[in-house]
């Protein structure tokens, strides 16, 4: 299931919330949050099954495996040895698994191209939920109890705001508010305001935005016009942060609407001046976890610069492969990983020199030119991008196909782009709290109600006697 | 950065006058969700949008297959969706507010001016078009007692070129009717399907503004030209043209549904109506001695009171005895122009080639046909190929 759809928001969160919020047990907090867990952790389930009814079971099986290797370490405190041998256990299982259904087809391509072997269908979010495992089984090793429970556990791992697109969570951050959570007036405000943001931002700006990439990408890339092939990867590079950041914030804000406190998973990442702060602004939880789980497993930059270097590489080049089973996403990774021990060892004391706005400018072409090589599955295709942004193929400047998308998306972009560089958050607010809130809820509701028409219109489907 | 933290700005301020104004917000929210699922609860199911003129979906079954395979979620989720309480508000709003945005393309068609729409062509595939004239021309090589013509109708695009929302370009379709024309084999007739349109449309709509069809006007005008090169004696005197609606919405309003224009559609009959026929739809419908069906001005599509819709084939047989024979192989454009033919031939075949059962050999088997008469739009040659097939 997903977010932005009439399913979800009509027929699944309000039965939800309502199952939810009925208090069983008046009186007794304990109860009632076992309770809310237990509502929690089925209607995750069910969240699940409704798009992998069969991966669904893989899940369970998982969560069942990784409760015992967390109770089976938990036993073996004292003995870190055997705690040791646990640990590697768990995560050969999990990486197996991860790497199984994920992995296992472009492995098999990369030995022979002309190999029988078919993969298995990629389960949903498994990405996702396999590194909140992986969290897990680490910071028990390292040290929190584990859990006594199954249920609060896989509570954990299944929480439907965050399972099938992240944010990642770390057990460490979340273990306390699986037994208590508030749930404020101002929690559940929050929550609404963070959720309608995100829908807005996946159905009003991402899908607009994206259609016309799609019309770009439908075009031979070698016949691209300067202006296209640069209107193209703008569309692109907001499509994947309104769509990505929007569902992270709809997941914080159901995470708040049920109790939670999700860290932010996007923090304007194209406002950032260099690369290095542009990593710390997007999918934060995703670089949270490779700083946490590998390259400080690794020695971080406790170590000699070779090694530093090394361990940068790694981690950038996991964190490509992470995104997709595919040579560009690896390249895409290195390429960060390049970039980042660049700005570190060669540019940092020159950086400070520049003035602001060209850092600003210059990181965004960087990470435009890197979506060219997220985007495109293909080198050749993704070198033939570039050449044509830089006119080096020798195409017009602009062509009809430039003059006919910059008429359509031009005012979209613009008001996407104010958006995506936080210009909306710089507006004067009234000082006023009451007259502010009122405001917000007006323009939240708008954005709300706009975003139901949208969400509908996709399914718009007439039936046409073209054909006829 | 951590100054940009917490945009949301509400988070800070704890006092019990905020807790009601929190109250305010977290109460339109829920009530928005609630108004929306209740109404869907309790508004009984469409069982036919007729903006988009289909049957919309109805609760699926539900089975342990059709779960375990999801099959039940996706149609769960189809039904929801098509049974949304405010299902065609939302979808005209959101119409509203990309034309706002100047998008001017909506679920493939072009939203023009003067209440122009125009369907987007797809790219033709050059192979398949090949395939298309080596059949035609083998066709003709074949069957050298029948005199072949080909008639290729340029599109709305072309005509109402200026109508197009700014910046659009589109292959010029009078080169590519040319080019095509070109490798006809010298045994077939090309009859200049563009000048009459182009000269009629100073005087007449040639084009529905909201269906990608050609009026009966535009129809007409290159039947002149047909009737020339078949060496038919006609002249627009011969004919009377009477308008039987004025509030079609085409295909192309279903997918612009902001659209507000709706069009006239005109039949064009011969005057003297000494020539009796019936038509024969060969099991797909009853015989008639009827070109125009009524009762299609019931429904969403009024082009369909042309014959009814398509069938594969259909006979025409005259009153006129030992006259020509004309075989038609063709598309939906043909639908109103078949009436103008009919007082000079004896026989009529109309074959659609999309809907044929059979092979054009069984059709020729024991009839001397005259004349063929190959009729298509450039939209629909480029992209269909069951005239290959058939052929």
């Amino acid at each position: 299931m997903v977010f932005s759809s009439a399913t979800f928001l009509f027929a699944f969160l309000p039965v939800t919330l309502i199952l939810y919020f009925f208090r069983l047990f008046p009186g007794n907090e304990k109860k009632e949050i076992s309770k809310k867990n237990i509502i929690l952790l089925l209607s995750s389930l069910l969240f699940y099954a409704w798009g992998e009814p069969v991966y669904v079971l893989l899940m369970m099986l998982s969560i069942l495996f990784n409760y015992l290797i967390g109770r089976d370490m938990e036993m073996h405190r004292e003995n870190k040895a055997k705690m040791r041998l646990i640990l590697i256990a768990g995560l050969a299982f999990n990486i197996f698994a991860l790497g199984f259904f994920k992995y296992s087809g472009f492995i098999a391509d990369i030995f022979s191209s002309e190999s029988d072997f078919t993969a298995p269908s990629l389960p949903v979010g498994i990405s996702f939920y396999t590194f909140q495992i992986i969290s897990y089984i680490v910071d028990v090793y390292r040290g929190t109890p584990a859990q006594k429970k199954i249920v609060p556990f896989a509570c954990y791992i299944t929480m439907f705001p965050q399972l099938i697109a992240g944010p990642i969570v770390q057990y460490g951050d979340i273990e306390k508010q699986l037994y208590s959570r508030k749930i404020t007036s101002q929690k559940m405000a929050a929550g609404i305001i963070f959720f309608i943001r995100g829908l807005g931002k996946k159905v009003l700006f991402a899908n607009t935005i994206g259609a016309f990439y799609t019309e770009v990408s439908a075009l031979e890339v070698s016949s691209l016009s300067v202006a296209t092939a640069w209107l193209g990867i703008i569309c692109y590079t907001l499509q994947i942060y309104f769509d990505f950041s929007g569902y992270s914030d709809m997941a914080v804000g159901l995470g708040k609407m049920l109790g939670f406190d999700f860290y932010m998973n996007f923090n304007f990442p194209y406002k950032a001046k260099s690369v290095t702060e542009f990593w710390r602004r997007w999918h934060i939880s995703l670089g949270n976890w490779f700083r946490d789980y590998v390259y400080i497993p690794l020695g971080g930059n406790r170590v000699s610069i070779p090694r530093n270097i090394f361990n940068i590489l790694t981690v950038w080049t996991l964190t490509g492969l992470w995104h997709g089973a595919a040579w560009n996403f690896i390249a895409w990774g290195a390429l960060y990983g390049l970039l980042l021990i660049i700005e570190k060892f060669l540019l940092k004391k020159i950086l400070d020199k520049i003035p602001s706005f060209i850092r600003h400018a210059g990181t965004m072409l960087v990470v435009m030119i890197g979506w060219v090589f997220f985007s495109h599955e293909s080198f050749t295709d993704a070198f033939t991008y570039i050449k044509a942004m830089f006119g080096l193929l020798g195409n017009p400047l602009t062509d009809s196909v430039s003059a006919y998308l910059l008429s359509g998306a031009w005012l979209s972009a613009v008001i996407m782009s104010l958006s995506a560089f936080g210009f909306f958050e710089k507006l004067p607010r009234p000082k006023n709290f009451r007259i502010n809130t009122a405001v917000m809820t007006v323009a939240y509701m708008l954005i709300f109600i706009l975003s139901i028409a949208y969400l509908i219109s996709e399914t718009y489907n007439p039936f046409l006697y073209f054909r006829f | 950065m951590n100054k940009e933290k917490n945009n949301s700005g509400n988070n800070k301020i704890k006092s019990s006058r905020g807790r009601v104004t929190f109250f305010v917000l977290i109460l339109s929210f829920f009530l928005i969700v609630g108004t929306v699922s209740f109404t869907g609860i309790i508004t009984p199911d469409r069982d036919f949008s007729e903006n988009e003129n289909r049957v919309l979906a109805s609760m699926p079954a539900l089975t342990l297959q059709s779960l375990a395979d999801g099959s039940f979620m996706k149609k769960a989720e189809t039904y929801l969706a098509d049974q949304f309480p405010f299902r065609d508000t939302a979808i005209r709003f959101k119409s509203l507010v990309d034309r706002a945005l100047g998008k001017t393309e909506e679920n493939g068609a072009y939203v023009g001016k003067n209440g122009f729409l125009f369907d987007k062509p797809s790219a033709p595939d050059k192979t398949k078009i090949t395939d298309v004239i080596l059949s035609v021309n083998r066709f003709a090589e074949r069957n050298t007692d029948i005199d072949v013509s080909f008639a290729l109708v340029p599109n709305s695009t072309f005509i109402y070129a200026d109508n197009l929302p700014d910046y659009v370009s589109l292959p010029d379709q009078k080169a590519q009717i040319k080019a095509f024309y070109g490798k006809l084999s010298d045994e077939i007739t090309p009859v200049n399907t563009v000048k009459p349109l182009l000269h009629a449309s100073s005087e007449h709509q040639v084009f529905y503004k909201t269906d990608h069809h050609w009026t009966t006007r535009g129809a007409f005008s290159v039947f002149s030209e047909i009737a020339r090169v078949l060496e038919i004696d006609a002249t627009e005197a011969d004919f009377e043209f009477f308008t039987v609606s004025d509030s079609f919405k085409g295909t192309l309003s279903s997918k612009v549904t902001s659209s507000p224009s709706a069009d006239s559609v005109e039949i064009c009959i011969p005057k003297d109506n000494s020539v009796r026929f019936y038509i024969d739809f060969y099991g797909e419908k009853e015989k008639s001695s009827t070109f125009f069906y009524k009762d299609k001005l019931e429904t969403k599509n009024h082009y369909e009171v042309f014959l009814g819709g398509n069938y594969g084939k259909l006979t025409v047989t005259t009153s006129l005895e030992g006259g020509r024979k004309l075989l038609i192989i063709k598309d939906s454009f043909a639908n109103c122009l078949i009436p103008l033919l009919t007082p000079y031939f004896s026989k009529i075949t109309v074959l659609d080639p999309r809907y044929m059962t059979e092979g054009i050999s069984e059709v020729l088997e024991g009839d001397n046909y005259t004349d063929a008469l190959f009729l298509y739009n450039v939209n629909t040659l480029l992209q269909d190929t069951s005239i290959r097939d058939v052929l």
